[in-house]
């Protein structure tokens, strides 16, 4: 059903009234992507931030010499903005497309305050979203910085193992940072290894 | 609004004035429309929702043959197409209840533009347009109709505005009312 992870996920962390979801229904947009197609491009104002109810999303942005860089996945029960456009209304610089067939549910900026304001337990559940967020960036940031190829794959098969499985090897390459050259010697020795 | 607490100094390696193509959901007939067809199929992703046995459907595949570039498909379910477009246009003919019911839960949020036809009876339209006030609580609920000029009215400004854009931008021999 179409707000099953949505409620799912929400109810990890806060509870609802039957009245407060249905406000949410009422202020969520309900979109299908398709594979490969877009929902956001460069130079565009992020005006929604993303739930992702079934299938797969990617945001990324491309070099001068056609490289690109993904900044992150979001597949069933997560969320994708560029928060920076969505809350100031300046165009992104990312790329945001389906890496699979998907079903969003998509909320703008007036939506977004409207149900903060008449659902105020909600501003917890982001709160919680939001720092969740920010310590696995930093996390990830560290890991560029300081991690080898390996460790970096390991430690993505072990936190999104489900990305692993679904996404693309050159896609995964780029949002580790590295050559799918590069990825794909990796994993050769790790498999030696076990071996 | 302020900005967050970070600012983020992003280096943008080049601003495109290309935006989404943005997609519109057409439940209707086309006799008569394929020059707006032509034109609206330039700017945006066209889902044409009609049935096989409907009269016209030859002539909707004619258009996709004359056109292999541009981003137009047929549609036998309503719904379906509604939940991947960003617009959707009714007819007022072919609002009925059952459509309503139909795509009511697909089109919350979104701009569902009443085309009125320049031959209908008030009473007629109005009907239709309680319909559809009742049927998408959630929607942004856009009028269209001819009067002699075309008019677009509704409650959401931003919406209006909106439409009024794609209206002017289709070459109406009409004036649009402000």
């Amino acid at each position: 059903m179409m707000f099953d992870q949505l409620f799912k996920s929400i109810s990890e962390v806060v509870s609802l009234t039957e009245e407060e979801l249905e406000l949410c229904k009422s202020l969520f947009q309900p979109k299908k992507l398709r594979k490969r197609q877009y929902l956001l491009q460069e130079g565009d104002i992020c005006k929604y931030t993303v739930f992702v109810e079934k299938g797969m999303l990617r945001s990324y942005t491309v070099d001068d010499k056609g490289n690109e860089h993904i900044l992150q996945f979001a597949m069933e029960g997560w969320w994708m903005a560029d928060l920076y456009s969505f809350l100031t209304n300046e165009p992104s610089p990312y790329h945001m497309d389906a890496i699979e067939d998907s079903e969003l549910l998509m909320i703008d900026k007036g939506s977004w305050d409207n149900l903060l304001k008449h659902v105020p337990v909600l501003e917890r559940y982001f709160r919680i979203l939001i720092q969740n967020n920010l310590i696995a960036t930093q996390r990830r940031l560290m890991g560029a910085l300081s991690e080898t190829a390996e460790e970096k794959y390991i430690k993505m098969m072990r936190i999104y193992p489900e990305c692993i499985q679904r996404v693309p090897q050159h896609m995964i390459a780029s949002y580790l940072g590295m050559t799918r050259e590069t990825l794909s010697r990796t994993r050769s020795q790790m498999s030696s290894k076990k071996g | 609004m302020e900005p967050p607490f970070f600012c983020p100094n992003f280096v943008m390696s080049k601003m495109k004035e290309m935006a989404v193509k943005k997609t519109i959901a057409i439940i209707g007939e086309i006799q008569g429309k394929e020059k707006i067809l032509l034109q609206l199929v330039k700017n945006y992703r066209l889902l044409w929702i009609t049935k096989e046995e409907d009269p016209y459907f030859d002539l909707s595949q004619s258009l996709i043959r004359e056109l292999p570039e541009a981003e137009l498909e047929i549609f036998a379910c309503a719904k379906e197409g509604c939940w991947e477009a960003d617009i959707i246009f009714l007819e007022v003919h072919g609002i009925e209840m059952e459509l309503i019911e139909k795509i009511r839960e697909v089109a919350t949020q979104k701009i569902v533009v009443v085309l009125g036809m320049a031959d209908d009876s008030v009473p007629a339209i109005v009907n239709k347009l309680l319909l559809v006030q009742e049927g998408f609580p959630y929607s942004k609920i856009v009028e269209v109709y001819q009067e002699p000029e075309i008019v677009v009215v509704g409650k959401d400004p931003v919406a209006v505005e909106y439409v009024k854009e794609i209206v002017q931008n289709l070459e109406l021999s009409y004036e649009i009312e402000p």
